[in-house]
């Protein structure tokens, strides 16, 4: 039985041992114009024309037949695909008139890599453009690819309730390996040039991590199994355990100075360190981010967001020609005063299911360089430290201490209180509760398109959807809750007034009118605009 | 074009990131942009010999004692490693050498270029009193140990670019043994992209 059929009946992913070892960057050399006008392709979806839908139930349900447990996920992954290919119209008609065409501006490139774009060797690997690989994907001569990943998502999430980490690992990497090479038999990938098939592998990645997420990423996988009152295994139990672990260092050791880790500046005055503060604190809401998006890419892009900002201290500072001295130092102190959840997941999270061909390069290197700055904490004690005063160290240690303390006996009061709360709610059970109910149903089901619809679509560096359940929660009680132009309109207005917010904080020196200036030619891409206003500033 | 990565190792005052700061600022290339950030850099160099292409990816490492440990995540799957000492602080041939040992006990991969490099000759140059590490010295061990070694400036500059030249050199002649001995069943180009990341089986963040 080939493997074709193996996929499409009676998949067993584990047993697709063979296809691991071939080799997924063949890449044909074909050097034809890899950009069609999506436009004009957008066109043609709206049209109704020929494109066929993305999931086709029936086809799902006959090829699974005998499976368990089919009914309960399959319509999940259609009903999510379809709101996908809804939203995503909306937000291509939305930026076919606004004047941020950020979605289909080929020009746009990741931060990670705009160093790189001059490169006239090496095919263009940072090109990176997910509604185009969507609309490629669409097309009637990629349908047996389609099949093919549905199948494997259909049996990924229904032949076992839980995998473990090594088994997701290889599982989702095979799958990669085998769709990579369908990518040279079929059209429209088949006579691609090696941009754009790049930009297709980056895209299946996306696709099926975000389809994937709450079964792979731990924090999410134990919620899931949670309901289902399943044991996770022992890697993602890992896992959890160093993001509490690391929960408590950042606790622990949240106080100290910059001192403590060799950090020194040569003027180093009140206004210096309040402007480092400054910089931690958005390199902080960079690398918060990470927990907002579901694919390795993004998360990544992410973390190189946060080193830029971080970077920028450094060239202020006229530290830069330190290196990773001062560098390091810097990030790790970044970390202890941000205190992001779930660092260890999600780097395991990248480190599994991020393709090896795609980890190279600065980000890369950043990547790497947040794994040794966790690991660093994670073991970090007094020893960690460099400590010229101890006495003081000491006594600074003893107040946290008794601060955590405090805080820990407020929060259990806290605790108690909701529970009283909830209980008398509970046994009095008020009408208004029903009342109220669909509303918030409604809430929660625009939240969810919106979640998906950014985390699915969007780069890291375009959206901010901290304020994305605010936002679609506001809204869902006006009359405009299904606007969702409307709300991504608003959406990128946010965030783009909170970039400009932080730059001119950042540069203060800087004329504003430069740095307004700035963002709208570098399209109020952070990492982009920081680099810019290095160069300027120099 | 071929692509390397390079690691670089060294005590922290022993200006390792200034040879790289020297380096890619003096090989200004019109044709391809170089990459400086906060601690990586890349830059490509054309071998003199054969006009082959190569480019540099340069991890640099924080050189603090207590940040030693760190170093693994960084040279892991590296092609090469500049190990840097500092000619006038004896010190730090001492630390040179436990990060050659550590490289040669951890790094398995027998064709890591390794390079020991002696910075800031211009002070000797200057006052010959100030040197306290003796070229004989480093280069008798660098031989015995089977390494590159220079000695350079960045402040000056001297020998920097002779440097990357000569690990670009080694590298392409591993390649090229690499894919003769791969013989007529692989007829790619050394030229083509060839993938250096190696999967990574090590789940680095876990602490124990």
């Amino acid at each position: 039985m080939s493997f074709k059929d193996n996929i499409l009946n009676e998949f067993d992913p584990l047993a697709n041992n063979n296809n691991a070892s071939r080799s997924s960057d063949s890449a044909s050399n074909i050097n034809e114009p890899h950009k069609e006008s999506i436009d004009d392709e957008n066109k043609k979806t709206n049209d109704g024309g020929h494109i066929k839908p993305v999931v086709n139930k029936n086809n799902v349900k006959n090829t699974n037949k005998d499976d368990i447990n089919i009914l309960s996920d399959i319509p999940a992954i259609n009903a999510e695909r379809e709101t996908e290919t809804v939203v995503s119209n909306n937000l291509k008609e939305k930026h076919q008139y606004g004047d941020n065409d950020r979605v289909n501006n080929a020009d746009h490139l990741p931060v990670a890599q705009i160093n790189e774009t001059k490169e006239e060797i090496d095919s263009n690997d940072n090109y990176y453009d997910f509604q185009e690989f969507l609309e490629q994907f669409k097309k009637p001569t990629a349908e047996p690819l389609v099949k093919y990943t549905r199948s494997f998502l259909h049996n990924f999430l229904t032949q076992r309730s839980i995998w473990t980490t090594k088994e997701q690992t290889k599982l989702i990497n095979d799958f990669k390996v085998f769709i990579f090479d369908k990518f040279l038999i079929y059209e429209p990938f088949k006579s691609m040039d090696k941009t754009s098939l790049n930009n297709a592998q980056e895209g299946i990645e996306k696709l099926i991590m975000g389809k994937l997420y709450n079964n792979c990423y731990s924090p999410n996988l134990k919620k899931l199994l949670k309901n289902k009152l399943i044991k996770l295994d022992d890697g993602h139990e890992q896992d959890l355990e160093d993001d509490l672990l690391i929960k408590r260092k950042f606790s622990e050791f949240g106080f100290i100075k910059p001192t403590y880790l060799d950090i020194s500046f040569k003027d180093a005055n009140k206004k210096s360190n309040i402007i480092i503060d400054r910089f931690i604190n958005i390199s902080g809401q960079e690398l918060d981010k990470i927990n907002k998006f579901k694919s390795p890419r993004d998360k990544i892009v992410c973390i190189l967001n946060s080193c830029k900002v971080i970077f920028s201290i450094l060239k202020h500072n006229k530290l830069e020609q330190n290196g990773a001295d001062s560098f390091i130092p810097f990030l790790i102190y970044s970390l202890l005063k941000n205190k992001i959840m779930n660092l260890p997941s999600n780097l395991n999270y990248i480190e599994r299911f991020r393709h090896e061909k795609f980890i190279k390069g600065e980000a890369s290197y950043y990547f790497s360089s947040l794994q040794a700055a966790v690991n660093f904490i994670m073991n970090m004690d007094k020893s960690s430290l460099t400590i010229d005063n101890e006495e003081e160290f000491d006594k600074l240690y003893q107040d946290n201490q008794v601060k955590l303390k405090l805080m820990t006996e407020e929060i259990e009061k806290e605790k108690e209180h909701v529970e009283k709360v909830r209980s008398r709610h509970i046994s009095q059970t008020s009408p208004s509760e029903y009342i109220t109910k669909p509303l918030d149903e409604a809430a929660n089901a625009l939240a969810f398109k919106f979640n998906d619809l950014i985390s699915t679509f969007s780069d890291p560096m375009h959206t901010h959807n901290t304020e994305v359940s605010e936002i679609s929660v506001e809204n869902a009680n006006s009359e405009e809750s299904d606007d969702l132009d409307y709300i991504v309109g608003m959406i990128n207005d946010k965030e783009n007034r909170h970039i400009l917010k932080n730059l001119t904080s950042m540069f203060p020196d800087m004329l504003p009118e430069i740095i307004e200036d700035i963002c709208l030619a570098k399209k109020y891409n952070l990492g982009e605009c920081v680099d810019a206003l290095l160069s300027l500033s120099d | 074009m071929l692509q390397f990565k390079l690691v670089l190792l060294g005590d922290s005052s022993v200006g390792k990131s200034s040879i790289v700061y020297r380096f890619v600022k003096d090989s200004f290339d019109e044709f391809r942009e170089s990459t400086i950030g906060a601690a990586f850099l890349s830059q490509t160099i054309t071998l003199e010999e054969n006009n082959q292409v190569i480019k540099f990816e340069i991890w640099d490492t924080a050189g603090q004692e207590r940040y030693k440990s760190l170093a693994p995540m960084y040279y892991r799957n590296a092609n090469a490693a500049l190990v840097v000492y500092d000619v006038t602080a004896p010190d730090s041939l001492m630390k040179a050498k436990s990060w050659i040992e550590e490289l040669k006990k951890k790094v398995g991969n027998e064709e890591l270029v390794i390079c020991l490099v002696g910075n800031k000759v211009d002070i000797c140059e200057e006052d010959d009193t100030k040197r306290k590490i003796e070229f004989e010295e480093a280069k008798d061990w660098a031989n015995d140990e089977n390494l590159l070694f220079y000695e350079v400036s960045a402040k000056t500059g001297y020998n920097v670019k002779e440097v990357f030249q000569k690990i670009g050199e080694q590298l392409y002649e591993y390649k090229k043994a690499e894919q003769a001995n791969k013989g007529t069943q692989d007829n790619s180009n050394i030229t083509s992209n060839i993938r250096l990341q190696e999967p990574q089986a090590s789940n680095p963040t876990s602490c124990c």
